[in-house]
Order: structure tokens, then sequence, then C-alpha cells
């Protein structure tokens, strides 16, 4: 079941850790703060996004990953070999194998990776009441 | 222990066949430029180890490692508009991934068998005379 969190853009944006239910639970609950927090007719950015392990926000970069590792082992190759070329370019399967390997190895090696990131970023603008007390 | 192969290049070609010696990958080479040169003609020889694909890189894997972790963090920021980036992998976490690739390259992919290292030129006439 996705989560949702929110940052205010203030001086300093931060992020709420607080998890809520859906996207407009954590916006209501982040204009709710701002209007607490700011001073009147300020108006800020709020953002709002899905709460997601690492691993499947980096599992749809995989094709991309996959071909830039190709792209630094040809690299390697050059300064090492006066063969043209080492290892075959990789296929487009091969890419997204290769990458899907790449993940897995971060999946198995805690430590490497945060715990969880933030996809699907929600961008509002809000505007505190007028003469609401600060 | 697999033992040694040298490959040799004739005027900027390689050739596949392998040799047990550089002494004899450059035996084969003077023949061959001595049978298809003509008489006194000078053409450049390199002899070479050939070595595994992978072997060859596998002194690259904690760059090739850290060059991984570089693009997962990009994609990842890209994905996040910059919110997220990766902590760095220490020298030995980035060993470790570097040499998870090139283990992955090795068997899943069309590797040429084998790379070349240590090469030596030589300046070989139709005669056969090794001059360097």
């Amino acid at each position: 079941m996705s989560k949702f969190v929110y940052s205010i853009k203030a001086a300093d944006a931060y992020q709420c850790p607080l998890l809520h239910e859906t996207r407009e639970q954590a916006l209501e609950a982040a204009k709710k703060e701002a209007d607490e927090a700011l001073d009147p007719s300020t108006t800020t950015e709020i953002y709002t996004a899905r709460v997601a392990p690492i691993f499947d926000l980096l599992m749809l970069r995989v094709p991309l990953i996959g071909w830039r590792c190709g792209q630094y082992v040809a690299a390697a190759a050059e300064d090492v070999s006066v063969l043209d070329q080492v290892i075959a370019p990789l296929t487009r399967e091969q890419e997204r194998a290769l990458g899907r390997h790449i993940i897995n190895w971060y999946r198995a090696h805690p430590g490497t990776l945060p715990a969880t990131g933030t996809a699907d970023l929600g961008r509002h603008t809000h505007t505190t009441p007028a003469g609401a007390a600060k | 222990m697999i033992a040694k192969k040298y490959l040799v290049c004739i005027d900027g070609a390689w050739y596949a066949n392998e040799y047990d010696s550089r002494q004899e990958a450059l035996n084969e080479a003077l023949r061959f430029v001595s049978g298809a040169y003509p008489l006194g003609e000078t053409c450049a020889v390199k002899t070479a180890l050939a070595v595994p694909a992978a072997d060859l890189l596998r002194p690259h894997a904690a760059d090739l490692g850290a060059r991984i972790q570089s693009t997962a963090s990009k994609r990842l920021a890209f994905h996040t508009e910059g919110h997220l980036n990766l902590p760095q992998l220490d020298s030995v976490q980035a060993f470790r991934l570097g040499n998870l690739m090139l283990d992955w390259l090795e068997a899943n992919c069309s590797c040429t068998s084998v790379g070349t290292t240590d090469v030596e030129l030589h300046e070989c006439t139709s005669r056969g005379r090794v001059e360097s």
C-alpha cells in the first residue's frame, strides 16, 4: 500500500517524516502546518510524494544502468587492450538483465542504499490565510 | 592454471591464432612476412600476451563499481527530482560491485575470448631479421 509524505519549501525545505495514506491527506496536513508556521499571506510551495523502496525506484532505470555499465567496460577495455572490441556491445535485453543484476546486488547489501525514497512528486502552491496568527 | 598464450599483429591486423610463447608467435609472424611480403620489405609486428577479456578488466573493478554507483545515484536523483542521492560506496564495496558486473559479463555475454596485454613491438623484414 502506497504511503505519502509532504515537504514545505520555506527558508529551509524539509520533509515531514509522518506518513499519510493518500496524497490528498498529505497535502491537507502540509497546508495546516504552513498555516500555523508561516506568516500571514505567505505563498509557499508544498511537495507531496509517494514513499517507495529505493530498489523500486532504481528498477525503473534498469535499462539505462545496464547500458551505462556496457559503456564503462568499453572505456576501460580501451585502456588495457589493443583489440578494438573486448566485450561485444550489449543487446537491450542484456542491458536490462545486467541492470537488474546490479540492483539486486544493492538489495543484497544493506547499507549501500537508503531504505526508502520518494517518487511521483506533486508540486502545490499554497498561500496562508491573511491575518492568520503565526 | 591456464598456460600463457600469445597473439601476433602484423601491420595493424591481429590474428586469431594463439601460440605458447612469445618467441613462437614472433617466429610464426616472420614466416608469414617472409612468404607474403616482397623481399626486403619492412613491416611492424606486435606480439602480446593473451588473457581472458574479463580478467583484463579486473584491475579496474573498483573504478567500474564507483562509476556504477555514480550512475545509480544520478538516475535516482533524476527520478526523485534531486531529492535523493546515494551514499558513496567504500572501496571494498566498489571493488565487489565492479567484479560482480565483470562476472556477469563473463557468464552472459559473447566476450571476446582473449584480450591482449604486455604488447611488444618488433620491426621485421621479409628476410626474417628481427631488428628489435
